[in-house]
């Protein structure tokens, strides 16, 4: 990975360390708002982005149940 | 009808969802048809002839608000985290737009082939629970909501360790509700079949790529023994890396290598003009399958050619977990074979020009062939797989547990102040996820049946305890009705 690979994986790594915190709050509060939603949306693009391993996007199988 | 097609995964995934817009339009030529791509990949799938409008994602644009803020400004404490704050509303407000753009269009339908997190929010935000969404979606408090059989089936048996033997073009049309036929698969003039042999040396990753040594082996007899022009393909970044291959092979006037030098289009007509195509499973293969050139494709690691290798009728596929094992003569040998149209006697993994199953298995290849079986008859009328022996008390278990499971849930709903019984519930998933991970022909059953209840959408007490219910009455009666075989059997051998 290039050194600017690395800096950009660091930024977004922050960035989705900030989404999650957000993710929790929309969670906790149960903000079913649409801007909740867009949050959780992003969330996810970042971490597509970053390739998050064990996340809900690169194993089929470990998603809460209801 | 205006449908909404999303495909936000890879070039390749793009490429096997062309099909099953060819039998879409097909099937509603009065619909219009607009496909979702990230602009990234956008290229596969620009000037196709069952697009209407082809929409583009630029993810890169929209996480780049998240970038910039914390970049130019390097600011630190109170300072960053407002930079931080700032640049997310950026990346909102850019999001915000294109979901406001696409849900102007008013669809009256939206499929989304993209089995990924972000497209089942991107499908609800643009539906807002209003239009009828195939795929992954949302539910109204966010959980993932998948409401086809097609996508459910996908969730619970493809992926690295599942059971899957269906191809991913097949699935995306399982899920569009199309059935795709041969002239969906490519368009092909073969007047144009002039060329000689394309080789993709690269791969999207390093553990899929084959030997430099294996690669340099095989050229050098493709180049001297076939008399045939060799092309080797690749993108600007395998190029460093193709060239000093190329380097390796030595002079010669068979040998041209465009690694680098060539973009999308200029790939794709290469490729249409080759008789024959070498390389892994990766994005120019997917080329080769649009525009049927047979394949000869070196599946190495853990690469699921059966979901999505070549397609092309004779093509064949090597697999090998170590791609070392894959020896460049034996490589050789079938290139030679397929390049002069000759069959083979050795044994070989083909591809048939069949939809689902695409692939017969020659030789002692098994994918997890008990529990394709037990999928097999879940899904595609397939016969009832035998549970000999231990087997069966596995499945005794199940049903065991799925009934425990519901005589608890009967009495929960009665009284929901008897809090012990939830962890009696869990207690039995817990048991069920056991069986799941350790009694490999009984996953399917098992897998199937979280699926069905993780997509239990957010409803009135009364509505989710009877779909509960009804997950563990599923996987009871699945289960009873694989011990009565094995009962018959039993009984038919003491007579």
């Amino acid at each position: 990975m290039s050194a600017q690979q690395e800096e950009l994986k660091q930024f977004l790594q922050g960035a989705l360390a900030d989404l999650n915190k957000l993710s929790d709050h929309i969670r906790e509060m149960q903000d079913y708002s649409e801007k909740a939603e867009l949050i959780l949306c992003l969330r996810e693009l970042v971490q597509e982005q970053i390739e998050v391993p064990k996340s809900e996007n690169s194993s089929h199988s470990a998603y809460a149940t209801r | 009808m205006k449908i909404l097609v999303i495909q936000l995964t890879r070039l390749g995934d793009i490429l096997c969802t062309l099909p099953t817009l060819s039998a879409m339009r097909r099937d509603y030529p009065d619909a219009q048809i607009h496909l979702l791509v990230r602009s990234r990949f956008a290229q596969a799938a620009e000037g196709h002839l069952a697009i209407d409008h082809l929409w583009k994602l630029d993810a890169q644009k929209i996480l780049g608000n998240l970038i910039s803020d914390s970049v130019e400004t390097k600011s630190v404490g109170q300072e960053k985290a407002d930079a931080s704050l700032a640049s997310l509303s950026q990346a909102l407000i850019a999001l915000s737009q294109v979901i406001s753009e696409l849900r102007a269009e008013k669809f009256d339908k939206i499929i989304n082939l993209s089995f990924s997190p972000s497209s089942s929010f991107i499908a609800h935000l643009i539906s807002q629970g209003k239009i009828p969404v195939v795929g992954y979606s949302r539910t109204s408090d966010f959980y993932l909501h998948i409401p086809d059989e097609a996508s459910r089936y996908f969730r619970s048996h493809v992926g690295i360790d599942k059971s899957n033997r269906i191809h991913v073009i097949d699935i995306f049309s399982w899920v569009a509700g199309v059935k795709i036929k041969s002239s969906d698969l490519c368009s092909h003039d073969k007047k144009l079949r002039d060329g000689g042999i394309v080789c993709h040396l690269g791969a999207s990753q390093k553990q899929k790529r084959w030997p430099d040594e294996h690669w340099t082996r095989l050229l050098q007899r493709l180049t001297t023994e076939l008399e045939t022009q060799v092309t080797l393909v690749g993108t600007e970044a395998e190029a460093p890396w193709i060239n000093n291959i190329a380097l390796q092979v030595g002079a010669s006037s068979q040998l041209r290598n465009l690694a680098g030098k060539t973009n999308y289009a200029e790939l794709k007509r290469i490729i249409e003009r080759a008789r024959l195509f070498i390389g892994a499973d990766s994005g120019p293969m997917h080329v080769a399958n649009i525009v049927a050139t047979p394949t000869l494709n070196l599946s190495v690691g853990n690469v699921r050619f059966w979901e999505t290798g070549p397609i092309v009728a004779g093509s064949r596929v090597f697999q090998c977990r170590n791609p070392k094992f894959l020896s460049s003569d034996e490589i050789f040998v079938h290139a030679k074979e397929m390049f002069k149209g000759e069959s083979t006697i050795m044994p070989v993994v083909e591809c048939m020009n069949q939809n689902g199953v695409r692939y017969t298995l020659k030789n002692e290849i098994k994918i997890r062939q008990d529990q394709w079986s037990v999928v097999e008859w879940m899904h595609f009328y397939g016969p009832k797989p035998e549970f000999p022996g231990e087997l069966s008390t596995a499945l005794n278990q199940i049903v065991e547990l799925s009934k425990l499971a519901i005589s608890q849930l009967e009495a929960f709903y009665k009284d929901s102040s008897k809090a012990e019984i939830v962890s009696v519930l869990d207690r039995v998933d817990e048991l069920m996820n056991f069986l799941m991970t350790n009694i490999s022909p009984v996953a399917p059953l098992i897998e199937e049946f979280l699926c069905q209840k993780e997509n239990i959408p957010p409803l009135s007490r009364e509505e989710v305890f009877h779909q509960t219910k009804r997950c563990y009455e599923v996987l009871c009666q699945r289960g009873e009705s694989l011990l009565q075989r094995e009962l018959k059997t039993q009984q038919e051998m003491r007579l």
